[in-house]
């Protein structure tokens, strides 16, 4: 090879390496100076592009009731906040923050002066003022999205769910419970514009609910409703300092209601006091007075030491045991167990007490699940006391056997009671029926729980029928009886202690009624307790009513029909009741209804129904001996027969209803 | 076609008769022949190797997009969602037993039927 040529190759080798070289040198140049040179600056153009964040308050989780109706929810409003340092005329940002937040100026002026670099000016505004806020677009002002919690039933259940806090967090009843449950985790969102200004989300969103639990109570709403606003009105009318009404489901242990008065509205539980959002029905022990009859009935006859009818002496009203003499209300002679219970005697009681033996009523007590805990999934539950046999004295053992002595919850003694009316098994109380993720998946299902058997069938039958002569007509709880239904309970009347003396007032009661309905087939057990009951303070005529009210409403709501029979019973008697109180009843001038009828039934021919009401077809169909049918709703449009057959023919009338307005 | 010798000894050989060293340019044009096949092939990978570059970018293009759309949609949804929470609340509020009872009290003038207007269907 010639030296020229050889010259040449070198030549663009080199011409090669130096252009490779630049390139690379420009490369190092250029990452030098847009790493280390231009760092600050590109950083800066860089976090310019976003064009905020989106800090995504904390969800949580919905409570429902068992109609999958909502009892609490959060919705996103706004917070106000500012970082003072950067506001520069404080006094105008005072201002007109003022005006739309209806704050003061000075109190807001107040938090701006101060030196700190973020305040909150006000927190869960409505959205409104929130876009108001935004629209003075006042440096150093902003608005953030926050969480508040809402509770549509207001007072509705309160008690039992509690309410959560400012920061989401719960802070009393289930909220507390299952905080961690109905919490969901923080998340935020960076938003970015890109080269074409299209806002885009750079990392993603958390699945919103991830973790997030919603509940699924035991609770109607609407019993509850109904039960508050009856236990309200007793607590109103006998001027009680409060009262607690429990409905459960005896079968399960499901509780339906649990109602607490003094009331208190959990959207704005800072208003009111402390003691006021105790759940009174877990966490007040009371002595529960001669509603423990009927467990003492239980285990004497569980025990087989008495029957239904053995008879006790009661001592003409007064009997002195362990240096004290015991009174009853009315003055009784010989009488059976059955009327020890009904007539609620406590000399009774203690003859039947002390025939059992102390020991023996103290183990059945704690086998019906007093002095311990009912294990409900609420906080805060307490377990009361008896005293055991050791402590005892003569005349505690006496009394215990009429309920005083002796605390108990209002729960513990629903709970006790249910167990006699769903054929002797102690239930668990729960008032979650299940947790469900947001996708509504069910995560945990509370199913019903045997606690143990503490009495047998045969006696919770033979206890059955000696309670519902309580709400007879010879028993003391008469006004909580309910048309059509069976009703078997115990009324209780119980001293309070004074807490001044220490001693038992004389002003001072306890007033319950435990019963449950329909008593062959329990679907609903009511505990009605009130607290300082003035005037008459007897448990059949103050708490009985409540009973009455709630039962009666709650057995219509869950469509549990009346015995037929019952009802007849019940429909003779408020008849008759009802000519002896209006004499002058034969006397009134017939309706011209009436009159129409008579005149159609003179006659022995089918009168017209047309453009009757479904009630008033029925009541004269009755009246007839005839049987209706009834098609549509409405008013009566067309009847088959005709008016006017002759009634020996007609045996069934068909009657078609139409709405009004509608041909 | 026969097979071309190597070029090195085509480049160096001579003529048998006159010892004239020859260069053989004919042999080179053959080299760079290319058939009407050939050319297709080529053809349709360049068309190939188009269309894969073509049909990378539309669908990077087409993912940014979608992108966008997403993110468009997850803000909307978070919106929407917003508003069915008010909405349940709102409801919830309507059909609690307070509002309804004053709702049937006060303004239809309904109240709760006395015993003797229940009529029991047999």
């Amino acid at each position: 090879m010639k030296v020229k040529e050889k010259k040449w190759i070198r030549f663009r080798i080199y011409v090669i390496a130096v252009f490779f070289l630049l390139g690379f040198g420009t490369i190092f140049a250029r990452a030098y100076q847009l790493q280390v040179i231009e760092k600050d600056y590109l950083r800066g153009t860089a976090e310019n592009g976003i064009i905020g964040t989106t800090q995504l308050p904390p969800d949580r989780g919905i409570i429902y009731d068992r109609e999958r109706n909502e009892l609490a929810l959060s919705v996103q409003v706004g917070s106000v906040f500012a970082h003072p340092r950067q506001i520069k005329d404080k006094t105008k940002a005072a201002r007109s923050l003022s005006r739309i937040l209806n704050e003061k100026e000075a109190c807001i002026l107040e938090i701006l002066k101060g030196d700190r670099s973020f305040e909150w000016i006000k927190r869960k505004i409505p959205p409104e003022q929130a876009r108001q806020v935004a629209d003075l677009k006042l440096d150093g002002v902003g608005i953030t999205a926050d969480v508040r919690r809402y509770y549509p039933g207001r007072e509705t259940a309160a008690h039992l769910i509690g309410f959560a806090g400012t920061d989401n967090q719960g802070l009393e009843g289930l909220e507390k419970k299952y905080d961690a449950r109905l919490k969901g985790p923080p998340h935020r969102l960076v938003w970015m514009r890109d080269a074409l200004g299209r806002p885009f989300a750079i990392n993603k969103p958390v699945p919103s609910g991830q973790g997030m639990h919603h509940l699924t109570l035991t609770i109607d709403k609407d019993i509850q409703y109904k039960a508050q606003k009856a236990l309200k009105a007793a607590v109103t009318k006998s001027r009680a300092r409060g009262g607690h009404c429990l409905v459960v489901a005896p079968e399960t242990g499901e509780i339906l209601a649990m109602a607490v008065v003094p009331e208190f509205n959990p959207n704005l539980f800072s208003k009111y006091r402390p003691d006021q959002w105790r759940n009174r029905v877990i966490t007040d022990c009371f002595e529960p007075g001669s509603t423990i009859k009927a467990f003492l009935a239980s285990a004497s006859l569980e025990e087989s030491v008495v029957t239904p009818l053995s008879e006790f002496y009661c001592e003409e009203g007064k009997y002195r045991v362990g240096g004290r003499v015991v009174h009853d209300t009315h003055k009784y002679g010989k009488m059976t167990v059955s009327d020890i219970v009904v007539h609620s005697s406590n000399i009774g009681a203690i003859k039947v007490g002390q025939k059992l033996g102390y020991a023996r009523f103290c183990d059945y007590l704690k086998r019906f699940g007093f002095s311990e805990k009912t294990g409900i999934d609420l906080l805060g539950e307490r377990e009361g006391f008896i005293r055991s046999p050791e402590e005892a004295r003569t005349i505690d053992q006496a009394t215990l056997f009429f309920g005083q002595g002796m605390t108990a919850t209002s729960l513990q003694l629903a709970m006790a009671m249910a167990a006699i009316a769903n054929g002797g098994n102690l239930m668990r109380p729960f008032v979650v029926k299940n947790i469900v993720d947001e996708s509504g998946r069910v995560v945990e299902e509370t199913r019903p729980k045997v606690v143990r058997r503490v009495i047998s069938v045969r006696t919770a039958k033979t206890v059955t029928r000696i309670l519902e002569g309580v709400a007879g007509s010879e028993g003391t709880a008469e006004k909580a009886a309910i048309s059509g239904f069976k009703v078997a309970g115990k009324t209780g009347t119980s001293q309070k202690v004074d807490p001044n003396t220490k001693q038992y007032s004389r002003s001072k009661y306890i007033a319950s009624f435990v019963g449950f309905v329909p008593s062959d087939r329990p679907r609903l057990l009511i505990s009605v307790l009130i607290d300082e009951p003035k005037g008459v303070a007897y448990g059949g005529l103050v708490a009985g009513p409540v009973f009455n009210e709630v039962g009666s409403w709650a057995l219509n709501h869950l469509r549990v029909n009346p015995q037929p029979d019952l009802l007849a019973v019940a429909e003779a008697n408020a008849e008759k009741g009802s000519t002896d109180a209006s004499e002058d009843a034969d006397n009134r001038p017939e309706s011209p209804e009436v009159k129409e009828l008579a005149d159609h039934l003179m006659e022995g021919l089918l009168p017209d129904f047309k453009g009757m009401g479904m009630r008033e077809v029925l009541k004269r169909g009755r009246t007839l001996g005839l049987k209706v049918c009834l098609e549509g709703s409405g008013m009566a449009v067309a009847q088959e027969p005709e008016a006017g057959s002759p009634l020996e023919t007609v045996g069934t009338i068909t009657v078609r209803f139409n709405p009004p307005g509608q041909s | 076609m026969t097979r071309p010798e190597k070029l090195s000894r085509m480049m160096t050989s001579r003529n048998a008769k006159t010892g004239v060293r020859l260069r053989n340019s004919r042999l080179k044009k053959r080299r760079c022949h290319v058939t009407r096949r050939q050319v297709v092939v080529i053809i349709l990978m360049l068309f190939l190797f188009m269309g894969t570059g073509i049909g990378y970018v539309w669908s990077n293009f087409e993912m940014t997009q979608i992108g966008y759309d997403v993110s468009q949609l997850k803000k909307e949804e978070m919106r929407l969602k917003e508003i069915n929470r008010k909405l349940r609340l709102e409801l919830a509020l309507l059909r609690s037993p307070q509002n309804l009872e004053s709702k049937a009290v006060n303004k239809l003038g309904l109240r709760q039927p006395t015993p003797d207007q229940i009529v029991m269907l047999p």
